[in-house]
C-alpha cells in the first residue's frame, strides 16, 4: 500500500479526498493510488454502521447512507446540521467540548427514542483542518438484553433475600483468610450478616473464638474440595450448612457456594425422638427383666417341680402294681407319701405367690423389733429339726421401722437360709445384728456354712437363682428375691457377702422414718 | 437275679423305683447317700447302676473315673437319673453310658436295665434315654 494513504486498514485516512468532494457526487479526480475514491463512497455507504464526518464544532460535513438513515432524515437536512441536532440525548452526552469528545465516545437515542447508538469520535487531522468522524453502532438490542439481565439479577437477588435460609458465596484471599462475598436470606437478615454488613470481614473476624474453630475446619475442608454438610449451633438455635467447592479451570477451587438451613426444630425433634428412644430402651430393660422372671419361673416349673412329679409318678406305680385294687395300711402309707409329695409342690408355689405379693404390697411401716422375729424363726426351725446343734446369737433387740408381716417373712428367709447352709456345718452359728453406716442402720444375718461363690453374689438375689442343687440345699430358689423385693419396697438395699465353705452374709439397710419412701417399685429388679 | 444299684437322695424315688424294679424281678440295692455308692458298688457287685446325677456330697465326675478305674466294676453300666430335658451329654465322655428320664415308665425301664445287664455297658448306651 503506498505510504500516502495512511495506516494500513484504517479506511478513513481517505477522508483528504472525501474532504475536497464532501459529498462525494463530482467526477473523481485521477486517483493518486490505484483505487478511485468513488469506491470508498461506494463503501461507506455499505456499511451497516452509521459514520458521520463533522467539524471541529460538530457540524456534520458528510455522512454514510447507515447514518442518514440512523439520523431519519436525508442528506441535506443532515449535512450542515450539528451532530447534537440529530440524536435525543447528545446534548447531555456531549457535555464536554468537541476537542475533549474528539477521542470519546457517546450513547444517543434517535429522534423518537426507540433506538440506541453508541457513537465513539475520533480526531483526525488532514490537510491542515481538524475533522471528527463519528462511528455508530447500533446497541438497541444489546442494552436490551443487558436490562434483561440486570432485572433478572435484581429479581434473584430479591428471591434470594426472600428466603427463609441463607445462600452464600465465600472466597479464600490473598491473606489466606476466608471471606463472603455473599451472604443473603432471612436469617443473615436476623443474624446481621448481609453481604453488605459482612463485607470485608474475614470469618475470623466474623465468628470470634472458639466457636469459630468447628466452622472454620469445615470450610477449610470445602476449599480442599471436600462437599461436607456440617451443623453448628448459635444461640441455642442450630444450623445445617451445605458448602459447595467450585473449582477453576486450573482445578483449584476458586470458591465455595452453598446454603444455611436453620434446622434447631429438626434437631429438638432429633432430641425428643432420643428422649423417647431412651425411655423406650428402659421401659425394655423392664420388660426384659420381667421376662427374665418368667423365663425363670418357667425353668423352675418345668425343672424343679418334676422332681416331685416323678416322685408322685413312681409312688403311684408302685401303688398300682404292689397293692393292686385293695387298698391295706401300706397303701394307705403310700398314699401319705404321694399328699406328703403334693403338700412339696404347693410349698414351691407358695413360695413364687410369696414373691408376686412382695413385689405388689406396699409395705405398712412401723416400728418394729426384728429380734424376736428372728427368734420366732429360729425356734421353729429348731423344732422341725430338734437334734441339729445350731448356736444362735441375736441382740435383745433390733428396732427397725418397717412393715412387721413383711420383716417376718424376711427373716423367715434370711434365717431360714442361714439354717440350711449350716446344716453338716461343725458349730453352725447364725448371728443377727446391726451396725450404723453411711447409709442408715445396716443389719445383717451371718452363718458359717456353705457359703457361696461371691462371683455370684448379685445373681443370688435373681428370683429361682440356685447356687446349690436341690439335693444339696433344697428350695425353690426364690427367697433372696422376695427379700430383695420387701427391702427394695422399704427403699433399703440388700445385698451378699460371703465365700465357699466361709459362710455367707446378708446386710439389708431399712431407712429411718424421716429418710423412708415408698421405695421404688420399677427399679427394684435393677438393684 | 440281675442286681442293680439304684442312687437317689430324693428317698420317694429311690424306693418307690426299687419296688418298681424288685416287681420286675430285680434285686435292688438301694443307696440314698452318694458317698457310698462306689463302696457299695465294690461289695454288692450289681449288674447295673441306676444314680441321680445331683446328690449331696457327691462329685459325680470323681466317682465316675474312680468307679472306671477299679478293675473289679469298671465294666459296670451306669445310667444316670435327670430330671432334666437336656441330657447333660458331658457326662458320656465322663464315663456315664445312658441318662433315665424322670419320670420314668417302669416297664421301659425294665427293657432298658435288661439291655444293659445283657450286654453291658454297649448294652446300656444302646438304650440311652428312656423315654
Amino acid at each position: 500500500m503506498p505510504p500516502h494513504m495512511g495506516r494500513p486498514g484504517d479506511p478513513l485516512s481517505a477522508l483528504d479526498r472525501v474532504q475536497k468532494d464532501p459529498l462525494g457526487t463530482s467526477a473523481p479526480s485521477r486517483p493518486a493510488t490505484g483505487v478511485d475514491p468513488t469506491l470508498f463512497r461506494v463503501l461507506l455507504d455499505d456499511a451497516t454502521d452509521p459514520v458521520f464526518v463533522l467539524d471541529a464544532d460538530g457540524v456534520v460535513l458528510d455522512a454514510n447512507a447507515a447514518a442518514l438513515e440512523a439520523a431519519g432524515t436525508g442528506r441535506v437536512a443532515v449535512v450542515g446540521a450539528p451532530f447534537t441536532a440529530l440524536f435525543s440525548g447528545a446534548d447531555a452526552a456531549l457535555d464536554r467540548s468537541w476537542a475533549d469528545a474528539a477521542s470519546g465516545s457517546c450513547r444517543v437515542n434517535d429522534a423518537d427514542g426507540v433506538r440506541t447508538w453508541s457513537f465513539r469520535f475520533r480526531g483526525v487531522e488532514a490537510a491542515g483542518r481538524t475533522y471528527i468522524v463519528a462511528n455508530g453502532r447500533d446497541i438497541t438490542a444489546r442494552l436490551a438484553e443487558e436490562e434483561e439481565r440486570i432485572r433478572h439479577g435484581e429479581d434473584l437477588m430479591r428471591i434470594i433475600k426472600m428466603l427463609p435460609d441463607v445462600i452464600f458465596i465465600c472466597e479464600k484471599r490473598a491473606d489466606g483468610k476466608i471471606y463472603w462475598t455473599l451472604n443473603e436470606g432471612k436469617l443473615a437478615e436476623e443474624f446481621g450478616l448481609t453481604t453488605k454488613e459482612i463485607e470485608g470481614k474475614s470469618l475470623e473476624e466474623l465468628f470470634p473464638g472458639g466457636a469459630s474453630e468447628y466452622i472454620r475446619t469445615e470450610f477449610e475442608n470445602a476449599f480442599k474440595g471436600i462437599a461436607k454438610e456440617f451443623v453448628n449451633e448459635m444461640g441455642g438455635r442450630y444450623f445445617k450448612h451445605f458448602p459447595q467447592p467450585i473449582t477453576g479451570d486450573d482445578g483449584k477451587v476458586k470458591y465455595v457456594v452453598g446454603f444455611i438451613s436453620e434446622v434447631t426444630s429438626l434437631v429438638e425433634a432429633e432430641k425428643k425422638i432420643q428422649a423417647l428412644n431412651d425411655e423406650l430402651t428402659d421401659r425394655l430393660d423392664e420388660v426384659a427383666a420381667a421376662n427374665r422372671d418368667l423365663e425363670a419361673f418357667t425353668y423352675t416349673v418345668s425343672h424343679d417341680l418334676r422332681s416331685p412329679l416323678a416322685a408322685l409318678d413312681s409312688i403311684a406305680q408302685v401303688v398300682n402294681e404292689a397293692d393292686g385294687p385293695r387298698l391295706d395300711e401300706a397303701g394307705r402309707k403310700r398314699i401319705g407319701r404321694m399328699r406328703a409329695t403334693i403338700a412339696t409342690m404347693g410349698r414351691q408355689i407358695e413360695d413364687i405367690l410369696r414373691l408376686s405379693r412382695a413385689g405388689r404390697t406396699p409395705p405398712e411401716r412401723e416400728e418394729t423389733d426384728l429380734a424376736p422375729l428372728a427368734q420366732d424363726t429360729f425356734e421353729m426351725l429348731k423344732a422341725s429339726r430338734p437334734e441339729r446343734v445350731v448356736a444362735f446369737e441375736v441382740p435383745e433387740s433390733l428396732p427397725a421401722y418397717a412393715d412387721p408381716g413383711q420383716m417376718r417373712v424376711v427373716l423367715d428367709n434370711l434365717v431360714g437360709n442361714a439354717w440350711k447352709f449350716t446344716e453338716g456345718t461343725e458349730d453352725a452359728r447364725i448371728e443377727l445384728g446391726v451396725e450404723e453406716t453411711d447409709e442408715g442402720p445396716t443389719y445383717y444375718v451371718r452363718d458359717n456354712g456353705a457359703g457361696f461363690d461371691p462371683a455370684h453374689a448379685d445373681a443370688l438375689f435373681d428370683p429361682f437363682t440356685r447356687l446349690h442343687e436341690d439335693s444339696e440345699f433344697k428350695g425353690s430358689g426364690i427367697g433372696l428375691a422376695t427379700v430383695r423385693k420387701i427391702v427394695a419396697r422399704h427403699g433399703g438395699k440388700v445385698w451378699a457377702e460371703g465365700a465357699p465353705g466361709k459362710g455367707a452374709t446378708i446386710r439389708w439397710t431399712l431407712p429411718r422414718p424421716d429418710e423412708a419412701d415408698d421405695g421404688d417399685p420399677v427399679t427394684e429388679d435393677a438393684a | 437275679m440281675k442286681k442293680i444299684l439304684v442312687a437317689d437322695d430324693n428317698m420317694d424315688i429311690l424306693e418307690s423305683t426299687a419296688m418298681l424294679l424288685e416287681l420286675r424281678d430285680f434285686a435292688v440295692v438301694a443307696v440314698g447317700d452318694g458317698t457310698t455308692i462306689l463302696e457299695t458298688v465294690r461289695k454288692e457287685r450289681p449288674d447295673a447302676i441306676l444314680q441321680d446325677i445331683h446328690m449331696p456330697g457327691l462329685d459325680l465326675e470323681a466317682h465316675l473315673r474312680a468307679l472306671r478305674a477299679d478293675p473289679d466294676v469298671c465294666e459296670t453300666p451306669v445310667l444316670l437319673f435327670t430330671a432334666s430335658a437336656n441330657a447333660p451329654e458331658e457326662w458320656l465322655s465322663h464315663g456315664a453310658d445312658g441318662f433315665v428320664r424322670k419320670p420314668f415308665d417302669a416297664d421301659r425301664l425294665k427293657e432298658v436295665l435288661d439291655v444293659a445287664v445283657r450286654d453291658g455297658r454297649e448294652g446300656a448306651k444302646a438304650g440311652a434315654m428312656v423315654a
